[in-house]
């Protein structure tokens, strides 16, 4: 009980049609610098910061933010006091035909503290998360090949495509690996690597 | 008799069973310091750090709230988690600190499928 079959996983990638907002409710979180959209339908924002307006109590704000998957986060901490609606741009996904497979793989670069205190035993703190992915499928076109072009796209991994369980992020697309042997059919790997964080999403396609 | 059947084996994380984990593993090393000199034959050793990684392998199971799921949150969270792990239905190592890696699959042709590494920081202790 519990195991997921792999015929309800599913690949999906950022499509071409991508959706705007206006002054869309948000949320400031906890840490002061984290914002939420409040419509979590709209959380695939497309990862251009120029497409982005953040307004404090209805006015423009004028400081320094990035966008993430589902949030936009301040390079500093903002009053919590305030109300923040956002301007901007998501993505709708769409999957892409033939893939039958798919694998994550997320790093942490401990960082080594130990020292003369720490009883024998080494010491660690955590360091910077990244994660690369690929997926597999029997080949169709060469439509990936001509996304390897530095920009970033949304991609989600499914567990159970039924649940919408899954895993979202930014990915570079950084390459395609394509075969062809007479005792099989053509397939390719495609190969992400991630920019920004992964997070494990619910959110209805 | 002294062996330990696998069936046995279970990962517990704080009180709770982490489910659909099919295998862990533990690896302590122990990096011992070279003090070989001229008048000797042997390469001889005094003690140094020791460290432990591990992994453990399952059915990915994000539904498992207080297993699978809080392993998946704290890896990408980079926050650590303190582990369990059964040799036996009383033996078992402690781990107080593991920082997590993971890889998580799925293929139509069979099942989801995670595999947490981990770093420990501190000790492991055994019962």
């Amino acid at each position: 009980m519990g195991a997921k079959s792999g015929v309800v996983g599913a690949f999906y990638i950022q499509a071409a049609t991508v959706n705007t907002f206006t002054t869309e409710a948000c949320t400031l979180q906890t840490d002061k610098r984290t914002l939420k959209i409040n419509d979590t339908t709209k959380i695939m924002f497309k990862n251009d910061i120029t497409l982005f307006t953040v307004y404090k109590d209805a006015i423009a704000m004028n400081v320094p933010f990035e966008i993430e998957i589902d949030c936009i986060v301040f390079a500093d901490e903002q009053d919590d006091t305030a109300t923040y609606t956002l301007s901007g741009t998501y993505s709708d996904l769409t999957q892409k035909g033939g893939f039958f497979e798919w694998s994550l793989d997320v790093k942490n670069k401990i960082n080594d503290v130990t020292d003369f205190a720490s009883a024998g035993f080494e010491k660690k703190i955590s360091g910077v998360k990244s994660f690369t992915a690929s997926a597999k499928r029997y080949f169709v076109d060469d439509d990936f090949v001509d996304q390897m072009d530095g920009t970033l796209v949304i991609t989600r991994f499914f567990t159970d495509i039924d649940s919408f369980e899954s895993f979202v992020g930014y990915t570079h697309i950084t390459g395609e690996k394509i075969g062809q042997k007479v005792s099989g059919i053509a397939e390719s790997e495609i190969s992400f690597d991630g920019h920004g964080k992964l997070i494990y999403c619910n959110i209805e396609l | 008799m002294s062996a330990n059947s696998g069936i046995e084996g279970k990962v517990m994380m704080g009180a709770n069973t982490v489910l659909n984990i099919t295998d862990w593993s533990l690896d302590v090393k122990h990096k011992t310091n070279n003090i070989t000199n001229f008048t000797e034959e042997w390469d001889t050793f005094v003690k140094g750090l020791k460290s432990a990684t591990g992994s453990l392998k399952g059915q990915f199971n994000y539904a498992d709230t207080n297993g699978q799921k809080a392993l998946v949150d704290a890896c990408l969270a980079g926050t650590p988690v303190a582990l369990k792990l059964y040799y036996s239905t009383t033996g078992y190592y402690t781990i107080a600190e593991a920082y997590l890696e993971m890889k998580v699959s799925s293929k139509v042709s069979g099942i989801a499928e995670a595999e947490f590494s981990f770093t420990v920081s501190g000790a492991v202790t055994v019962v």
